[in-house]
């Protein structure tokens, strides 16, 4: 997994998040708060009106006008990823603004999950790996309005943990052969005694992993297929095919109908109520369900490869 | 270990309510789950559960099936006797809590296959079922009315 590294740094400003007082701001200065009477200014509605986008880039502690609510914070050791985790674990719906060294990009989320990114002609999950590929930076709330269209259907978790995978497998093809020190396997023994203990059945030499270097990441199982989507269904209430594409829609969609009404008799069963999202997972493929606010059902197919060691 | 211990040991990932598992028909088998959720949501659940791998693509082998609600997961492994059934926040290591569900699954193949009968749920949340009630012992049996030669008779 990709690990932060000392120099890494993003700025976060989040607008939406508790009580602020707009009468205080962090001084650029001495880095502590500070009150200050603000300049009287015509006010139209009694908030002031904060554009994040017109504010200058790579200035960290000149930090913007105060925005409606929230908290503002400077994370020296902060990457994007653990910003967007923190937004998607809180279901934020909003668009968020990531400038880094003259680049600007754009990360639409609705309920924490990510469904759109756009940076300069890159729109989608090949703009979220641009943009999530950026080492520093600013990362805060933007006035955008929030795209109305998904572009992105993986997970966010999916999503960061194939980049960070591309990520180590890149860093590692580039690493010198001289570094990868192996060291015995035997250090790799679990060192939980409670955990039950993995069937007797005899493991292959050629099925152990690869040893580790002291200095190189654990080595991780193969990569997920990247743009695999091979069907996408929308299905109404009423379990009729809406909008279908990809390889045979039909069966897909008589899949996803009956997972979901067995899915939403369980959380009855459970007295959870009616589920908000399945995952399907088998050893060659990934069926993605949603539940929409109107009842329809938002259906992806995607191939994946399973690592064979398990 | 026993198979409840089994089950404790997912708790080691940090978040995890509890755990069922239901077999390959649905039946409730094992649970260490708190009293909150009683035996019979579980064995309404335990059916549907089993169904759930038949919405799988014929060539591809189902692994595993999260069901997402608004305040918690349900993630559902498959083994070979049965399905294990994990309750976790949303924001539990979802690697991790794989790996686990992964070591638990096979321990309990090895298991049930060997012992060859479903273990008796632990009783943990359900109440026994009251008898059921038996009918009283008459008070007066019955006696049957008859006639003979325009005399009266009961006996």
């Amino acid at each position: 997994m990709s690990e932060t590294t000392a120099p890494e740094a993003m700025t976060m400003n989040l607008g939406e998040e508790g009580p602020r007082d707009p009468s205080r701001e962090l001084s650029a200065t001495d880095g502590v708060a500070s009150t200050r009477e603000e300049p009287s200014a015509p006010e139209s509605d009694g908030a002031m009106e904060v554009d994040v986008e017109e504010i200058p880039l790579q200035l960290p502690l000149q930090l913007p006008p105060p925005a409606a609510t929230g908290f503002q914070a400077f994370l020296q050791h902060a990457n994007l990823h653990n910003l967007l985790q923190i937004e998607g674990l809180s279901r934020t719906t909003g668009v968020f603004l990531v400038a880094s060294q003259g680049r600007r990009g754009y990360l639409h989320l609705s309920n924490g999950d990510l469904i759109h990114a756009e940076t300069g002609p890159l729109t989608g999950e090949a703009a979220a790996s641009e943009i999530l590929a950026w080492g520093d930076g600013e990362f805060k709330s933007c006035a955008r309005p929030l795209a109305q269209v998904a572009t992105i259907h993986s997970s966010l978790q999916a999503l960061l943990l194939r980049l960070a995978t591309d990520s180590d497998e890149a860093a590692q093809s580039q690493r010198p052969a001289g570094l990868a020190a192996p060291r015995p396997y035997e250090e790799d023994k679990p060192t939980e005694p409670l955990l039950p203990a993995p069937s007797a059945e005899p493991r292959q030499a050629s099925s152990l992993p690869p040893p580790r270097s002291s200095r190189l990441p654990p080595p991780l199982p193969p990569r997920i297929e990247r743009d695999a989507s091979v069907s996408e269904v929308l299905i109404s209430p009423t379990g009729e095919m809406i909008q279908g594409r990809g390889a045979e829609p039909d069966e897909f969609s008589a899949r996803v109908a009956y997972a979901a009404r067995l899915a939403d008799l369980i959380g009855r069963a459970i007295r959870s109520g009616t589920p908000r999202a399945l995952e399907l997972r088998g050893r060659g493929t990934q069926t993605s369900v949603k539940w929409q606010a109107d009842g329809s059902l938002a259906a992806s197919l995607e191939l994946v490869q399973s690592p064979k060691v398990r | 270990m026993k198979p409840v211990d089994a089950l404790s040991s997912l708790k080691d990932i940090d978040g995890v309510y509890g755990s069922f598992v239901v077999d390959a028909s649905g039946g409730l088998t094992l649970r260490d789950l708190p009293a909150i959720i009683d035996n019979a949501a579980l064995r309404e659940a335990g059916p549907r559960i089993a169904r759930l791998w038949g919405a799988f693509p014929d060539d591809d082998p189902p692994e595993y099936v999260l069901l997402e609600f608004s305040s918690h997961q349900v993630f559902i492994r498959k083994f070979e006797a049965g399905s294990l059934c994990v309750f976790v926040p949303p924001t539990v290591n979802r690697l991790a809590l794989k790996m686990a569900a992964s070591f638990v699954a096979r321990w309990l193949d090895a298991e049930l296959v060997a012992a060859g009968a479903a273990l008796e749920p632990s009783p943990v949340s359900e109440r026994e079922p009251p008898p059921p009630p038996s009918a009283p012992p008459p008070l007066n049996p019955k006696k049957t009315t008859y006639f003979y030669r325009g005399q009266r008779y009961e006996g």
